[in-house]
């Protein structure tokens, strides 16, 4: 029997998606919304570090599964890699309802006025794609907001001086600092600096029916086991669904959005559970994906009109792949500095965000997340032996005594940094995989280098016996904080989708995720995804009459 | 399991199974193991126990049982390092006969630990390891002992937790709770 012809479809039940299908079902559209994973269940992903969204070498506990979902890696050299969650260099994002909300540190910030002007801030860089958005942070803030309450989040801004403008406190007060938050705090406040608690998409007391956090050693990486982390998947999804008006059709995966002769998108083709090919017709599709499979889906879609794909008339669809180099450094202690109160990471700084000399953006500097025992086998210091009498005495001296202070680089986008897909790789349903080729801007190492730098300094200060530094920055971009693949602007031929996420030249197909940004801040992302969510979602409630767009 | 991971390995990587080694699928005979001979047990057990040995700290990797790890995984996740493990244990008894007159398993520790070190520099002799690259068969075995030794028992190894009470980590992971006298 066919499926019943709906207003809307969103693909991708994540940060983005859950977020639009609950706006557009609260407005009175019917929606489908699909998700490639199921539903999440904490006991049956219980705190396995081997089978978590940290580590993968025996799996994914919230998906993809490494048998049906390859992608392809391209080297330098050029030569193709087939690629799973288990072997590495796959750019893993969750596949599960919430997708990454439900397992991620779950830090809450907002990108600052200048991350969305990074080209007007500073200037263009060589070499790279370096635009502004065409949306202000002025326009996106009640957004911020919204998503802040809706989903909840603990935090108070007014500790950091940097912190952008806001009309609305954060509604749950802040963490406290777990001890090496207090104690490299101190020393980042000794050296002048601004530490304050990280925000936090975690309830610090009760929230909209949920406990509050009881620090999980592992926390990040691993759903809540009192489910007191908020993500799309307790908060907006559930909303969504008791509106009656939206359906989460799980264990989906979708293969192609259709469009007609007149160039509009009809629906989706997908694999249904039961790997049954189906077809759903819709009025909207709305595409939240994430960075990479997004691109994949547009570039799967092609039409006699669209032989290149949807909305890919001028070869944007894919390029700009961004993530965040992660950069760093290591402190080692003659006291225990880690006591294990999850998540770990509890203070940050806004310090090195922006307007330093030579510079191109930055990025924030936060206490890292609490050391796992398996990950913690590959943190030696540099020429250490990694294996013996020397591991394990480092092992067992070192694992509360270490403090990792680090940060995501704002990325510099380009051209050649990119997803195409590769009709000679398929995944379990026949479909062309992502490939994922080229490499970061050179400068996104010099800037590592000095924001590592930084972070050494104050792991120092805090009475390290020993630092290193870990310097980020090389090789291909993407991963969890993937972004920028559709990204939106004012000229079609410079970009994929409007300030509105629609994409340029199809009124009724849209993109609602971290494809959408230019360029991709210098904190983790998922606040201005869910953010974009709620601006995309006001733009299609504002101008849909019932059956198409208001003319 | 991993019937399905192969008919994607065959659908999935026509024209790169170079790079990724396929599933051997030999035959065995009896043996104790779920993959390994006797014999190829022997050798793993004494080159985990090199990587992460028994000290002052505790035990090592024999008493964790990080061997039931590799050998459980090999037949299901990590069924595409077959040929890597059979190919490097017998280019290492070869380099092994050939330098010492034994086989690795036999050899005194500070022997065995003297061998892990070339091997890892790769400088045992080249003509036992054609074109295996003995440093990457090592770096193999060393990811592989430390995810039997530091992850979950449920997996083969840690046996009892060892590893996280010799580091003093509480399980489960809630700070301020210690339930390890409720394990067997």
């Amino acid at each position: 029997m066919a499926n019943s012809h709906v207003n809307a479809i969103v693909v991708g039940a994540g940060a983005g998606g859950g977020v639009v299908a609950k706006e557009l079902a609260v407005h009175g559209l019917s929606v489908v919304l699909f998700e490639r994973g199921g539903w999440p269940d904490y006991d049956a992903h219980i705190n396995d570090e081997l089978i978590s969204q940290r580590t993968q070498v025996l799996g994914s506990a919230f998906g993809p599964d490494h048998r049906k979902h390859p992608r392809v890696s391209i080297q330098q050299d050029g030569s193709k890699r087939v690629v799973t969650p288990i072997t590495g260099g796959y750019g893993h994002n969750a596949a599960c309802v919430g997708s990454g909300t439900v397992s991620y540190g779950a830090m809450a910030w907002r990108f600052m006025p200048e991350d969305f002007k990074l080209k007007s801030t500073y200037s263009f860089v060589e070499g790279s794609t370096l635009d502004d958005w065409p949306i202000s942070y002025e326009d996106l803030e009640p957004y911020y907001e919204k998503a802040e309450w809706e989903i909840g989040v603990s935090g108070d801004d007014s500790q950091n001086p940097f912190a952008p403008p806001r009309n609305k406190p954060q509604p749950m007060p802040p963490f406290e600092y777990n001890r090496a938050g207090r104690i490299v705090a101190e020393a980042g406040s000794r050296l002048g600096l601004h530490p304050f608690p990280i925000p936090m998409l975690r309830n610090s007391v009760p929230y909209n029916g949920r406990p509050a956090c009881i620090r999980n050693r592992t926390c990040v990486g691993f759903a809540c086991p009192v489910d007191g982390k908020n993500g799309t998947h307790n908060t907006v999804i559930p909303t969504a669904m008791a509106t009656g008006n939206c359906e989460v059709r799980t264990h989906c995966q979708v293969a192609e959005v259709m469009s007609d002769t007149s160039g509009r998108a009809t629906g989706i083709k997908y694999f249904d559970g039961e790997d049954k090919g189906q077809i759903q017709t819709a009025d909207l599709v709305i595409v939240a994906a994430s960075a990479t499979e997004t691109a994949r889906l547009l570039l799967n879609s092609k039409s006699d009109l669209f032989p290149q794909g949807l909305g890919n008339n001028y070869d944007w669809v894919g390029r700009n792949l961004q993530g965040h180099a992660y950069t760093g450094a290591v402190g080692l202690y003659d006291f225990e500095i880690t006591d294990f109160a999850g998540p770990g990471a509890s203070f940050g700084m806004c310090d090195f965000n922006h307007h330093h000399e030579g510079i191109v953006g930055g990025g924030m500097l936060a206490n890292e997340f609490n050391p796992l025992p398996y990950l913690f086998s590959g943190v030696r210091p540099p020429g250490a032996r990694r294996w013996g009498r020397e591991h394990k005495d480092f092992q067992i001296k070192n694992i509360k005594r270490m403090a990792v202070l680090q940060g995501p680089i704002q990325e510099i986008p380009n051209f050649e940094a990119r997803v195409t897909v590769d009709p000679s790789v398929r995944d379990h349903w026949g479909i062309p995989v992502v490939a994922m080729s080229g490499s970061r801007h050179p400068i996104d190492h010099e800037h590592c280098k000095w924001l590592s730098s930084k972070a050494e300094m104050v792991l120092k200060e805090a009475g390290a016996i020993q630092t290193w530094q870990r310097v980020g920055g090389r090789g291909l971009s993407g991963g969890q904080h993937q972004a920028g693949t559709a990204r939106m602007g004012n000229d079609p031929q410079t970009s994929v989708c409007n300030r509105y996420g629609q994409v340029h030249g199809i009124d009724n197909l849209f993109v609602a995720d971290g494809s959408l940004c230019v360029t991709n801040g210098g904190f983790n992302p998922v606040l201005t995804i869910m953010a974009l969510g709620y601006w995309v979602s006001d733009y299609i409630t504002r101008n849909w009459n019932g059956t198409k767009f208001k003319s | 399991m991993s019937l399905n991971r192969r008919s994607f390995l065959k659908t999935g990587v026509a024209g790169f199974g170079s790079i990724m080694l396929m599933p051997s699928c030999v035959t065995r005979t009896s043996s104790s193991w779920q993959f390994f001979t006797d014999e190829e047990a022997a050798c793993v057990i004494a080159l985990c126990e090199q990587i992460v040995p028994e000290d002052e700290h505790g035990g090592g990797a024999t008493e964790a049982g990080v061997i039931h790890y590799i050998d459980r995984q090999l037949v299901a996740v990590f069924d595409y390092d077959q040929v890597l493990y059979q190919q490097g244990i017998s280019s290492l008894q070869s380099s092994c006969l050939d330098l010492h007159g034994k086989r690795f398993e036999t050899l005194d520790k500070d022997t065995q630990y003297t061998l892990c070190t070339s091997m890892e520099e790769g400088n045992l002799p080249g003509k036992h390891w054609g074109d295996l690259d003995q440093g990457r068969f090592f770096q193999l075995l060393i990811r592989h002992t430390m995810q039997g030794f530091y992850g979950p028992p449920r997996h083969g190894g840690n046996k009892n937790y060892m590893s996280y009470r010799m580091m003093g980590l509480d399980f489960p992971l809630v700070v301020g709770r210690n339930h390890y006298e409720h394990l067997s």
